[in-house]
């Protein structure tokens, strides 16, 4: 987990994010390199994985899908996403449970 | 779903770091009415597999290299198959003989694509030819 690598932002956090779209089921499965790795059973087309993972982050960090924000690698596997709302020491203890 | 829907819905395990190539892989089976997923690792696999195991699972050879022990060890469903694949210049590891003799066929991917789709086929009708496979359970047979 040390390796997560978490930038905050003036109303939360900014963090990378690497996904494995099409996997058998939706969850936050830990950390790959420095970047929170999930896994989505959407397929990568028409955004259908960009809005699984904006749903799994806001059920995960209990936030509003709203406060969850792709601001990079749209169409990229490894992403950037900003998390409102949320503080890094959060995100380091949801990461550890 | 019906009867006949359920026996023709067939999970295939695409197991692989391309994620690329899988994905390509995984809309050309989608689009003929397979139900892909795709593992990067042959960890994820088994977990895939235990959680519903496939029918058809295609694995990159590189990866059966490095399997720990002499079975690649992804659960398939009754009638299912192992295929592995490799890319056309890819240097071919050794794999033990008990995995090789456990798998059905192993293609050059993306060059054999066709040949992907014909051996999902044919695992599907060998399926179906012998009442194996994904079961259909009557709602007055299922447990409450």
């Amino acid at each position: 987990m040390g390796g997560l690598r978490i930038q905050p932002t003036g109303t939360g956090v900014r963090l990378s994010v690497r996904v494995q779209p099409r996997a058998s089921d939706s969850r936050v499965t830990g950390v790959h390199g420095d970047a929170l790795k999930v896994r989505l059973t959407a397929p990568p087309v028409d955004g259908a994985a960009n809005e699984a993972l904006v749903e799994l982050l806001a059920g995960t960090f209990g936030i509003p899908t709203r406060a969850v924000t792709i601001v990079a690698g749209m169409s990229s596997r490894t992403k950037v996403v900003e998390l409102e709302g949320v503080t890094e020491d959060r995100v380091r203890r949801l990461m550890q449970t | 779903m019906t009867h006949v829907e359920r026996l023709t819905e067939m999970k295939v395990l695409l197991v692989g770091e391309d994620a690329a190539l899988l994905e390509g892989l995984a809309q050309s089976l989608a689009a003929v009415g397979y139900a892909p997923q795709v593992a990067e690792s042959l960890h994820d696999a088994r977990d895939a597999a235990a959680d519903a195991p496939p029918l058809l699972a295609v694995v990159d050879r590189n990866l059966a290299d490095e399997a720990s022990g002499d079975t690649l060890a992804i659960t398939l469903a009754p009638g299912g198959a192992l295929v592995l694949y490799h890319g056309a210049s890819d240097d071919l590891p050794a794999i033990s003989p008990t995995v090789q003799r456990s798998v059905m066929a192993e293609l050059t991917l993306p060059l054999e694509r066709n040949r992907l789709m014909a051996l999902a086929a044919h695992v599907q009708e060998r399926v179906r030819a012998t009442g194996r496979g994904t079961r259909f359970t009557p709602p007055e047979q299922q447990a409450f």
